[in-house]
């Protein structure tokens, strides 16, 4: 360490203040009164960029400082709508994720238990006569981490390229039971408020959400207000207390996987007390059950207002009390909220309603509640889920890399759409499967499954994701691999992963403001960047690397590979028409590949008004949010509340709402109801305990990132399991003390926290999932929502043992 | 050597604010600008990253503390890359 000269740091002192007080002085819904760069402004060495934060889905904008090819500053962007210039303890640090010593550099081919390095021309044509071989067999695995441009890539490569949707993403795991949610209440994906709600909202309910730690930027926006003085009542309806809890005026503590019984509790309150909104229910909804006879239909079957309330009959609060644990006259506190239409209610998710086995129903319940009660399409008054990744929305959800979507909204099952999109990417007629390809779970489960068995994956990519820490039931989904020898992983990563253990062939890829970029965050704002910095070794763009491995399958003949013009699926061109080899690294930078693929893809994005504007537009903004449509003096103008007249160019004049892509073709919404169900695994004799999985502030999902960060790393080296301390004292457990946690599906042995950050109510385990060296994943259950294949890792039954010294 | 610019909320009640102030005041690390609302920008100067960490949890459980954000940090005067423990 260098010890920095006295002007030096009176200088950087001096800087940090005038950052921390033009912050301090900014405030949400008011325009920024600074300008950035406020750090550094007069450092004539360091020069500064915007881009979005790398983590997680909120989207806070930070300004990255860059001295002699170095990213050396962080500081949050005041300009940003999302952040205000404010930013978390890994915003913090996040342009340090670059520089842990043992980036990948060159690619690894494994020679048994070792690898060796080869070169990048050999790498790609490994990949390209593996797929070529067995087109049908090879699945490609990608992330919500994926910039847009990468996803656009992988998707054209997979669907319009190879024919097959055998292609799917992490948020496979962490928010398409928000997306069947959205789908079965409003009949298209993404929420219709957005973060300005939090401005305004009287009261903000979180549902298995701890914000305080996982999005404390947004959280902080609201605490904020009541400091300020405002009445805003937090209400935390959870599993087990945080530092979300913390800040709230009302805690709710229920019993694991009720929270179904809660949502319609209050929905039978609403309808008892006649307090429910008939003007919202007979304008703009109508009813909806699942169909007994065809069960696997996520659309279900039309139910009367009548056949509602009588399903809702029995869900008392004393009822609800008994299957919840909550007790019934906070149950009708909710009913008066909700049943109170002078209040502004907004409703905040995360992976406690997704990561559930019944999480496309209770989204549609909470969706429910708000329509119910009218408690929607005012600033303040909005159901709004939010994302784990910085892209989920933008990559995954939007341009469609999940098995079973084409982009803008498009299906692969829909003829209509298929032949969309084949025209939008220039492909023969047909080349699109009809089918949708494997999930998440059941991909890995085929590529972990012996041929001669029927595990009809034999290749599989992973890009920007660390499935080998983050799938559940490990042992059965991702280790098995390991005996498996004619099955071939490839990995692009930045880091050695737990992925990488059982990679055959690893390829460095550059990260983050090492390329250029374009993210999606949770409140659909699309967001842009320029690289900044160059990545080290040979670690090469993710797009290029599929762009490369499609061009030389090109080579090898394989015709998908051509467009109708017969010309190569990625040909770009520069400005003055000249075909530009992008295939090759050393040209990839010649043109932005970047803006051509975001403006092919931009065609995709009017059919279900989900509209962008030009890639110029987003180089100007701190993000906007779709639909963004052209006024008439030329400008771009984003949306912030759809389905509203009063906001969403897309809504008649005199609507009011308008649900303009109905299930039911009537511009309304759908109310649902969803009956409470047990789940499918609870504690017993023998397994005792619920085991509850999650994050903590410091560490972002496996840790890949976070974990080289020394600070953040030496603030929570490592997993621990939180543990009630009258449960601890049954068992003789100390803090500290070594325990085995153990479900029929393995174990994993970590150290105690007793009165730790997170608080479990008695016969509840948690254990966060950063640590690679503690694979908690080896014990979660792979049990998933039957519509979104979405498993849940907030519970399943394990017993809990202290290990011998 | 961390120089860390936070944005700390405030609580709403006079008494709890004012402690926080008087434990801010006294912490040599700190140095506290002006309150704003409710918002009080600081600038945390600390020997070693590790201190720095110590600040952040002390300012998390101060009483009057609500929320503490960040608005910079400088890092040029780097320690030692981490490297994590999976290896290839």
């Amino acid at each position: 360490m260098t010890a920095l000269g006295t002007d030096r740091r009176t200088f950087l002192k001096s800087s940090a203040m005038a950052a921390a007080t033009a912050v301090a002085g900014s405030a949400f819904g008011r325009p920024a009164t600074h300008s950035l760069p406020v750090i550094g402004a007069n450092d004539g060495d360091v020069s500064w960029d915007k881009a979005p934060c790398r983590f997680c889905g909120t989207g806070c904008h930070v300004q990255v400082g860059v001295k002699d090819g170095r990213v050396v500053a962080i500081a949050g962007d005041i300009q940003a709508d999302v952040n205000k210039g404010l930013l978390c303890v890994k915003g913090y640090h996040v342009g340090k994720i670059l520089y842990g010593s043992d980036r990948l550099t060159r690619p690894l081919l494994r020679e048994g238990d070792s690898y060796k390095p080869i070169a990048w021309d050999e790498a790609i044509d490994i990949i390209a006569q593996k797929i070529h071989a067995a087109p049908k067999r090879f699945g490609f695995y990608g992330s919500g981490q994926w910039t847009i441009g990468e996803g656009c890539a992988a998707n054209k490569f997979m669907k319009a390229g190879l024919g097959s949707n055998q292609i799917d993403g992490n948020p496979r795991l962490c928010m398409s039971s928000a997306v069947t949610g959205f789908l079965s209440c409003y009949g298209v994906d993404e929420p219709a408020g957005c973060y300005d709600d939090l401005d305004a909202c009287d009261v903000l309910i979180m549902w298995g959400n701890n914000p305080a730690e996982m999005h404390p930027v947004l959280f902080s926006r609201v605490i904020d207000r009541r400091a300020r003085g405002e009445h805003v009542l937090c209400i935390d309806i959870g599993t087990r207390r945080t530092r979300t809890t913390d800040l709230c005026q009302e805690y709710l503590e229920f019993n694991p996987h009720s929270d179904l019984a809660i949502a319609n509790g209050i929905a039978h309150l609403l309808i008892k007390n006649g307090t429910y909104s008939r003007e919202f229910v007979e304008k703009y909804t109508n009813f909806r059950q699942l169909d007994p006879d065809q069960p696997n239909n996520m659309y279900g079957k039309p139910m009367s207002f009548e056949e509602y309330s009588s399903a809702l009959e029995a869900y008392t609060p004393e009822y609800v009390s008994k299957i919840s644990g909550v007790p019934a006259e906070k149950i009708r506190m909710l009913g008066d909220l909700f049943g109170d239409p002078s209040k502004r209610i907004t409703s905040l998710w995360c992976m406690g309603m997704n990561q559930h086995t019944r999480g496309t129903a209770i989204n549609c319940l909470v969706h429910s509640i708000h329509f119910l009660s009218g408690h929607f399409g005012r600033p303040g008054d909005s159901p709004t889920s939010l994302t784990g990744q910085p892209s989920a929305c933008g990559t995954v959800r939007e341009v469609g890399t999940l098995c079973h979507l084409l982009p803008g909204g498009r299906m692969v099952a829909n003829e209509k759409d298929r032949h969309s999109a084949e025209d939008l990417w220039n492909v023969p007629r047909g080349r699109i499967a009809p089918v949708p390809g494997y999930h998440t779970v059941a991909m890995f489960e085929k590529f972990c499954t012996p041929a001669s068995e029927g595990g009809d994956i034999d290749t599989m990519w992973v890009q920007v994701t660390n499935p080998g820490q983050t799938l559940p039931n490990l042992h059965k989904l991702f280790n098995k691999k390991k005996q498996l020898p004619e099955k071939f992983l490839i990995v692009s990563d930045v880091y050695p992963t737990a992925t990488t253990r059982l990679a055959d062939l690893i390829l460095p890829s550059a990260m983050w403001v090492e390329k250029n970029g374009m993210y999606g965050n949770s409140e659909r704002r699309t967001q842009h960047w320029f690289k900044m910095v160059s990545p080290p070794g040979e670690a090469r763009d993710d797009c290029w690397q599929t762009i490369a491995v499609a061009h030389r399958m090109l080579e090898l003949g394989h015709e998908g590979m051509k467009g109708r013009d017969g010309k190569f699926i990625f040909h770009i061109e520069d400005a003055s028409g000249n075909a530009v080899p992008v295939w090759k690294w050393e040209h990839y930078y010649d043109v932005n590949v970047d803006a051509h693929l975001f403006e092919e893809y931009r065609a995709f994005t009017t059919y279900k008004q989900k509209d962008l504007a030009p890639y110029s537009e987003y180089v100007k903004a701190r993000g906007l949010r779709w639909p963004v449509v052209q006024q008439k003096d030329g400008s771009w103008r984003e949306t912030r509340f759809r389905f509203s007249e009063f906001d969403d160019p897309y809504v008649k004049q005199g609507a009011g709402q308008q649900f303009y892509h109905s299930v039911t073709k009537d511009d309304r919404a759908l109310i649902w109801f969803r009956p409470y169900e047990e789940p499918p695994e609870m504690p017993d004799d023998q397994y005792p305990f619920w085991l509850n999985t999650g994050r903590v502030i410091e560490h972002w999902h496996s840790g890949t990132m976070t974990r080289r960060v020394p600070e953040l790393a030496r603030a929570v080296p490592r997993a621990y399991v939180e543990m009630h301390p009258e449960d601890a004292r049954e068992l003789g457990i100390h803090r500290g003390d070594r325990v085995r946690v153990e479900s029929r599906r393995g174990h994993m042995d970590l150290p105690v926290w007793i009165n730790g950050r997170g608080k479990p109510p008695r016969g509840q385990v948690f254990v966060p999932f950063f640590d690679e060296t503690m694979l908690i994943n080896e014990v979660t259950l792979d049990a998933h929502d039957p519509f979104s294949r979405q498993p849940d890792y907030k519970k399943c039954a394990v017993r809990v043992s202290r290990v011998p010294a | 050597m961390p120089v860390s610019g936070l944005v700390i909320t405030l609580s709403e009640s006079p008494e709890d604010r004012a402690s926080a102030l008087v434990s801010l005041g006294e912490s040599p690390c700190i140095e506290v600008g002006e309150v704003n609302g409710s918002r009080l920008p600081i600038v945390v100067d600390t020997p070693t990253f590790e201190d720095d960490r110590h600040v952040w949890d002390w300012l998390h459980n101060l009483r009057g503390v609500l929320f503490v954000d960040v608005a910079c940090i400088h890092f040029d005067d780097e320690e030692n890359p981490q490297q994590s423990e999976v290896s290839l």
